[in-house]
């Protein structure tokens, strides 16, 4: 998995790349948990994204509920599709905003 | 021009109510799935780039359509969450909407067209819907804003289509019925037709003693039994079994139902094994299989993945028969303290089981190391032999109602003495919904096997 963070109008883009799975989940959160003192709004760009499994949804879930409490929101954008499978079985599209295109998803924040 | 269908599924609980848990857009009016027609009316209108975005799971959708290429178009999906407005989810997908003219095409209706006219007047017909944006069919033209989106416009009468919303069991059999017996050239109908308004699918068997009287449409897989009677205005649908000396006329047979023998079918919609009024709405429930009732398509665990679990349970239990005896008199003790059974929800009916349960003193160094060993499993290997619970499957979940919920949430559940969630060694239950419905979308031979290994593993040396 390669984390790539870049700030853009006070959002947060994380690209995440490569597998996100129950070997780094962990790490995922991490790194994610660094992030938020930057921010609270994110975009994650799931297009380089190869595979997700429970695990690494489960840690996504886990990073949004967190940032919830800080009023902050996690949008996805430019998801594969694998990715997407998991997140449409898991049901998980339910709770996140996903977009076809990062810039979108960057300026939704100010739309709201 | 692209083409964006948003399939919302909002207040349609009458298909709910009647066709259980069938995606409304794959609803079948004169057995093609209303998003076919949806996807017909593009390809004539040449629209080759299509979109279908719901704000359920498109997992039916996407198997049914596939990539598209069969209707010669190229098919994307989307998910939008369920409250997400027209506008919202054109943002959402506004890399596909920003370069072109969009048809936009959303909500449940029947879209009437006649295909003859389409390919006629195809330029006219875009112009008129360009000009004439309605909520349910508009065409957001290049460089537009999602502001200028019609939400509100109802469509009025024109001479190319008809926007026709279907909002009841009777609304949608007296369409059926009309397609069928008026209108079945407007469309592109499957099935062959070797004589006007009689459409035949693939392999269906019936004896010389059975009358079928036009118009009819008969779908793929149909067994009609001795001396059937297939009355003008018949729907018979895929995967159907009529037995012999059954009348059906100006009636709907659903896919994947079973009509008993001697029975009289009339202006009905026979659904599984609910029979429905067509005038009426009224619906009863058969219990009895022999009369109508559903051909199944549940879950199959495969005979020899069945086997193979009970093999692998015995040669536990024979493995662990002396350990578990020997350590059996210090669980007693252990139980007069803590209990050591639990209630356990055995299937989706949420059948019920107390079994043995060490969950109320895993702390305890003892339990500990039976655990080491998986001996805490060998009580519930007996219930493997007896089919009651496989060797791999859902976790087993005990009686609460948090369980409750989610076992009902779960498409199937099907527990097991060794389930995915434990082999992810997490240490708590959160997301336990998505592990699970991970697991019954991701499981097979081998990924059991691994889960199976993986834990005895686990348990051995950590």
């Amino acid at each position: 998995m390669e984390l790539n963070f870049e700030m853009r109008d006070n959002v947060g883009i994380l690209k995440v790349s490569g597998r996100l799975d129950a070997y780094n989940s962990t790490e995922f959160k991490e790194n994610f948990t660094k992030y938020t003192e930057q921010t609270v709004n994110f975009v994650l760009d799931l297009s380089s994204l190869d595979f997700l499994d429970s695990t690494g949804l489960g840690s996504l879930v886990a990073c949004l509920k967190a940032i919830s409490e800080k009023d902050g929101d996690i949008r996805i954008a430019n998801m594969s599709e694998k990715p997407r499978m998991v997140f449409e079985i898991t049901r998980a599209y339910k709770i996140f905003e996903i977009y076809d295109d990062v810039d979108v998803a960057v300026m939704s924040y100010e739309a709201d | 021009m692209k083409c964006l269908i948003f399939a919302r599924i909002n207040n349609l609980t009458w298909i709910e109510e009647y066709f259980d848990k069938t995606n409304p857009y794959l609803l079948k009016f004169v057995n093609k799935p209303l998003l076919e027609y949806f996807i017909d009316f593009c390809s004539t209108l040449q629209i080759s780039d299509i979109k279908i975005v719901s704000n359920v799971a498109t997992t039916d959708i996407k198997d049914y359509f596939k990539d598209g290429k069969k209707w010669g178009v190229e098919i994307d999906y989307n998910i939008a969450k369920p409250e997400d407005t027209l506008k919202k989810v054109i943002l959402k997908n506004y890399s596909f909407c920003k370069d072109n003219d969009v048809l936009i095409i959303s909500d449940f209706f029947f879209l009437e067209y006649d295909i003859t006219l389409l390919t006629k007047k195809k330029e006219e017909i875009i112009n008129y819907i360009k000009l004439n944006k309605t909520k349910y069919l508009q065409i957001m033209e290049r460089g537009s804003s999602v502001k200028e989106i019609e939400l509100e416009m109802l469509p009025s009468e024109n001479d190319y289509y008809n926007v026709n919303l279907i909002s009841n069991v009777m609304d949608y059999f007296k369409l059926s019925i009309d397609i069928l017996e008026n209108r079945c050239c407007h469309y592109v109908l499957p099935g062959y037709s070797s004589e006007p308004r009689t459409y035949l699918g693939m392999n269906v068997t019936y004896p010389k003693s059975v009358t079928i009287d036009t118009p009819v449409m008969i779908g793929n897989n149909v067994r009609l039994g001795e001396m059937v009677g297939i009355g003008k205005n018949s729907i018979i649908g895929d995967n159907i079994i009529i037995e012999a000396l059954s009348n059906v006329s100006n009636s709907i047979v659903y896919s994947d139902s079973f009509v008993g023998s001697d029975l009289e079918i009339d202006n009905k919609i026979i659904y599984h094994n609910k029979l429905i009024s067509g005038k009426t709405g009224e619906v009863i429930i058969m219990s009895d299989d022999y009369l109508i009732s559903s051909i199944s398509k549940d879950r199959e665990i495969g005979k020899i993945q069945q086997t193979f679990h009970i093999i692998v349970a015995l040669i536990q239990i024979l493995i662990q028969t002396i350990p578990f005896i020997l350590v059996s008199p210090f669980l007693l003790l252990i139980h007069k303290k803590y209990n050591l059974t639990q209630k356990y929800y055995l299937s989706k009916n949420r059948s019920i089981k107390r079994m043995f349960s060490v969950d109320n003193a895993r702390k305890h160094p003892f339990i500990k190391f039976i655990k080491k060993f998986s001996l805490d499993k060998y009580p519930y290997l007996f219930y493997v032999i007896s089919g009651k619970l496989l060797l791999v499957g859902n976790k087993l979940y005990t009686m609460t109602s948090k369980h409750k919920k989610l076992i009902t949430n779960l498409p199937y559940y099907t527990p097991g003495v060794y389930s995915y969630w434990e082999s992810l060694n997490q240490g708590f239950n959160s997301e336990e919904e998505i592990h699970e419905l991970y697991y019954i979308n991701n499981n097979s031979f081998w990924s059991n096997l691994y889960i199976y290994c993986k834990i005895t593993f686990l348990r051995l040396f950590w």
